[in-house]
């Protein structure tokens, strides 16, 4: 296992009028053996993030660094990328494996791609495989589609450890699944870190289901990193506003309403956010989330220097490297 | 015979099928080539095939004697016993040799199919295998192929080979290519974009690989099928390029040369030309029944509705106190199925709720446990050949059941509506967000369309929708998730809703917004006193935003209470392993997370006892024999348990 760096990546996706910047100098860093955490919503680039470090989605500028070795790709020949060393496991275990191959022949095929590379342990059976994720050796004989998304969610985590990558992404890998099963991917993921140290990227719009897993956690809005902290400094005490919005939006068991009580949402709880998010297509200046911000220019007239000035610049010197003028 | 030909390769217009669907039980293929012999088209198709097949074997090896023995005595003879379709300038029997040339026909016909079609696939999957600018380089060949007519292309490649055997095989197959090179590119795209072709670019496997080990294989059903459409197609104009003198030469024959032959004396003895025409027609019908059959069979694996579908166990109706006449909803034992080839699967196995007016209540569960089909039976819009049954159903006082499609229109457009889990296909995309507001007040409550208008933007006002005057102007796509949610509930504010079903409202939504639409619902329900059933599997959501909860397992509701009860002590095993189980932002983060072990029964299973008792910590004997009934435990507290826990969760 080794580190993973990202610096200052750049994606602009879509040609011509429609084209789009959907990530924006975004820099992270996993270290050997941690997990990192990436929460946002919906749009917020976080998935494109994923893709384009392992080559799914086209990069702008930017570089990608295992262990400080330069593994960008696209650079040099297309086989110089990333290869094996980054795995990615995605968010649809409905379409993540071939309907016409059985599980056996869908592992055989990331077990010799692992074997043409020098410098592997000699690859595991399928059987062991399945092993490793829970599941029973049988299953190598059937095909995705008697399988529940549980299980194939569980064979592509396996197709992804086959190659045994340096860098694991799960790029939303829960967000489908039942509350019980959710729950035991989580388990099975935590039982595996333990015992193959893997360096893992968790993307997720859930806080609730990343935090279990991450050290640390990134939150993205708008294709920008706007904070980053250790996992239980950012949920106990979030800086950037809009961080605290997404905490404030997670439904709690025990916090509602009961029949005829006022409305707990009032305009200034936390996870309420007046507005709605920009639109990508047009490049708005200063801080990406002052349309939406509950302290910004909206509810305080003054503070004009959102409109203007790129929060990220001074992002360095705040606490969680937040993208606020006005981090708390 | 020109027209023929023309129409032949006119109509040859490649058939889109499904692709890569998940196919059950892993055998898609063999309940396939089933599913083609159960359709009377498919069946007629296949036995046509195969006479077809059988001819052109045995044709030559039978009758090739009789079609070639000359008798200077009996030339140009008509229609007699001794030779049904006559006989020909040289005397021989024209049914003899009609039936030797259905081998070098369907020769013909198969050949050029299979170079045509290897030639087509070969061209359309290039684009998939080549780096960018080699992809839309072949993709621009192929739009300019498209571009000439077949027709013109067939008679040109007919000519440019001189003809013969070999010329008009390569003619049909030069001239099918490009519409196949088309299909398997839209296919093929459609193939590439899935995560498990993703997934196998991430562990380095080369782009030929690809196409060759995970395109192809999930693209051959609808290619076969164009395949046998094809095979008829060729069959005549192949036929007709022999009759035009561009195919097959003497001292071969086929069916469009003796058709040739036999047309110069059509007013003498037409039998000699009506036999090769029968023939031709014969073949093409042939192969495109067992296309249409195929495509049959793809669009539907299920077999016929069976008359009744079983009994099922339900639990005992309850009876519920207080309000018993006015309740908004009120269901008895209600059941849904469907056939299946497995037998009959009922994902609603016994459902009793009501739901008071002004009431909000959750129906939580996993996947699959019915809660969709129950929101979805309310609103007499199960989806065929679904079966609902029910001791008693009623909604606002009528029965969905048993209304006329006109009353149930009025019901469900007034009074009730329906909110689903994604919001942009729940509108028309080329209509104006406000007019489509608006249709419903016009169509409805009779108004005009400017005061409906203006009712729209009123109620896109009370959904939350931030500048309703500009988002009544724009189209669905334009507006965000959220947007488009909130835009749907206040389609259904648009009449004096009584009843508002959202089935998942928020899960395809971000929390930031998911926070925002649940606040709108109770919203809605405080304002205007309408009930809602929120049908989620999240509990927390409908913690946070119901009044009452009915948690569903395997197709009964296992417990029915109020939420305050949810929180402080729900009495059974699975509504509590259901809590445990929700991920929260409290609460020890690196512990093991709860889980519930094993599975739910599937919705064709059977259990004598109680649904959950294998992945049950509390069960005795008593749950796996005797199905636990409904009992009432506290105020509005009911639940189907043998072992009720108490306390705190």
């Amino acid at each position: 296992m080794r580190s993973l760096t990202l610096r200052e990546i750049t994606v602009r996706l879509d040609a011509g009028r429609r084209a789009f910047t959907a990530l924006d100098r975004v820099s992270l860093h996993v270290a050997r053996g941690s997990v990192v955490g990436l929460v946002g919503e919906s749009g917020s680039g976080k998935s494109t993030l994923g893709r384009a470090v392992v080559g799914l989605a086209p990069l702008t500028s930017g570089r990608v660094l295992l262990d400080g070795q330069d593994v960008t790709p696209g650079r040099r020949r297309r086989r110089s990328g990333p290869g094996l060393g980054i795995q990615m496991v995605l968010q649809d275990s409905y379409s993540a494996l071939d309907p016409q191959l059985t599980i056996g022949r869908t592992l055989d095929e990331a077990r010799q791609a692992a074997l043409l590379r020098p410098a592997t342990l000699a690859a595991q059976s399928a059987g062991e495989l399945l092993e490793l994720v829970g599941l029973d050796h049988a299953l190598a004989a059937v095909r995705p589609g008697t399988l529940s998304g549980g299980q194939r969610q569980r064979v592509a985590l396996a197709r992804a450890l086959a190659s045994r990558p340096e860098v694991l992404i799960l790029d939303e890998v829960t967000s489908a699944l039942d509350a019980s099963v959710q729950s035991a991917i989580i388990n099975l993921l935590r039982d595996l870190r333990g015992t193959l140290g893997l360096t893992m990227l968790v993307i997720g719009h859930n806080l609730a289901a990343v935090r279990h897993l991450a050290d640390s956690v990134a939150v993205m809005y708008a294709g920008q990193i706007v904070e980053t902290a250790p996992t239980e400094r950012l949920i106990g005490d979030p800086r950037h506003p809009y961080t605290k919005a997404l905490l404030g939006a997670v439904p709690r068991l025990n916090g509602s309403v009961s029949p005829g009580a006022p409305d707990p949402d009032g305009a200034n709880s936390p996870g309420k956010l007046p507005g709605e998010p920009p639109d990508p297509h047009v490049p708005l200046p200063g801080c990406r989330f002052h349309p939406q911000c509950p302290v910004g220019p909206l509810a305080v007239p003054d503070r004009t220097i959102c409109t203007t000035h790129d929060p990220r610049t001074d992002a360095r010197l705040r606490p969680h490297q937040t993208a606020c003028h006005f981090a708390a | 015979m020109a027209i023929a030909i023309w129409q032949a390769v006119r109509e040859w217009r490649p058939m889109r099928g499904s692709v890569g669907e998940p196919r059950g039980r892993g055998q898609g293929g063999i309940r396939w080539r089933r599913g083609v012999v159960k359709t009377p088209t498919g069946a007629a198709g296949l036995v046509m095939v195969t006479a077809l097949l059988v001819l052109s074997v045995a044709g030559p090896v039978f009758w090739s004697g009789a079609a070639r023995a000359m008798n200077t005595e009996a030339i140009m003879l008509g229609s007699s016993s001794a030779h049904p379709l006559g006989t020909d300038a040289l005397g021989r029997d024209i049914l003899a040799r009609l039936l030797v040339a259905t081998r070098l026909s369907a020769l013909t016909a198969v050949g050029s199919v299979a170079v045509g079609a290897l030639a087509g696939i070969a061209l359309g999957s290039l684009p998939a295998m080549l780096g960018r600018r080699a992809a839309r380089a072949t993709a621009a060949l192929i739009e300019l192929l498209l571009a000439f007519p077949p027709l013109l292309l067939m008679i040109f490649l007919g000519l440019v080979t001189g003809g013969g055997t070999g010329g008009a095989v390569i003619a049909f197959a030069g001239a099918m290519a490009p519409s196949f090179a088309r299909l398997t590119q839209t296919l093929t795209l459609s193939v590439t974009r899935s995560d498990y072709v993703a997934s196998a670019r991430m562990l380095g496997v080369s782009r030929p690989r690809l196409v060759v080990r995970h395109v192809l294989p999930n693209i051959a059903e609808p290619l076969l099928v164009n395949l046998s459409i094809a095979v008829g197609m060729a069959f005549m104009a192949i036929s007709g390029l022999s009759f035009l003198g561009m195919g097959v030469r003497s001292p071969d024959y086929d069916w469009g040369q003796l058709l040739n032959e036999g047309l110069t004396r059509i007013y003498d003895t037409p039998a000699a030309a009506l036999g090769p025409g029968v023939a031709i027609v014969f073949a093409g019908v042939a192969f495109q029944l067992l296309g249409e059959g195929a495509i049959g069979a793809q669009a539907d694996r299920r077999p016929a509705r069976p008359d009744d579908p079983a009994p099922i166990l339900a639990s005992k109706p309850s009876v519920a106190g207080g309000d018993r006449g006015s309740a908004t909803v009120r269901a008895e034992n209600l059941q849904v199925s469907f056939p299946a080839a497995e037998g009959v699967l009922t994902p609603v196995r016994g459902v009793n709720l009501t739901v008071a007016p002004g009431e909000i209540l959750g129906i939580v569960g996993e996947s699959g446990c019915g809660k969709t089909l129950t929101g979805l039976a309310l609103t007499g819009l199960v989806p065929e050949p679904g079966v609902v049954r029910a001791t008693r159903l009623e909604v606002l006082g009528q029965d969905p059941r048993g209304l006329s499609p006109r009353q149930a229109r009025a019901l469900l457009g007034r009074h009730t509506a329906m909110v689903f889990q994604n919001p942009g296909t729940a509108m028309n995309p080329v209509l104006r967000v406000g007019s489509q507001l608006a249709e419903t007040a016009v169509v409805h409550h009779g108004m005009s369309r400017r005061a409906a208008g203006a009712r729209a933007v009123d109620r896109l006002r009370a959904a939350a929708v931030p500048a309703p005057e500009r988002r009544a102007r724009q189209f669905p796509h334009q507006l965000s998730g959220g947007t488009q949610q909130r835009a749907v509930i206040a389609m259904g504010l648009m009449g004096e809703a009584r009843l508002l079903i959202a089935d998942e409202p928020t899960t395809a939504l971000d929390v930031t917004v998911q926070r925002q639409v649940l606040a709108l619902l109770r919203d809605v329900n405080s304002t205007t006193g309408a009930s809602i059933v929120l049908v989620s599997h999240d509990i927390a959501v409908v913690a946070e935003t119901c009044h009452r909860v009915v948690v569903m397992y395997a197709g009964l509701v296992v417990e029915d209470l109020p939420v305050d009860v949810l929180r402080s002590g729900p009495a059974h095993p699975y509504t509590r392993a259901l809590l445990a189980c929700a991920l929260d932002m409290t609460g020890v983060r690196d512990r093991r997370l709860p889980t519930i072990p094993g599975r739910p029964p599937g919705p064709g299973e059977r259990f004598p006892g109680c649904p959950f008792v294998s992945r049950c910590g509390h069960a005795g004997e008593r749950c796996a024999t005797e199905p636990p009934a409904m009992e009432e435990l506290g105020r509005g507290h009911r639940v189907a348990c043998w072992h009720p826990r108490t306390g705190a969760p």
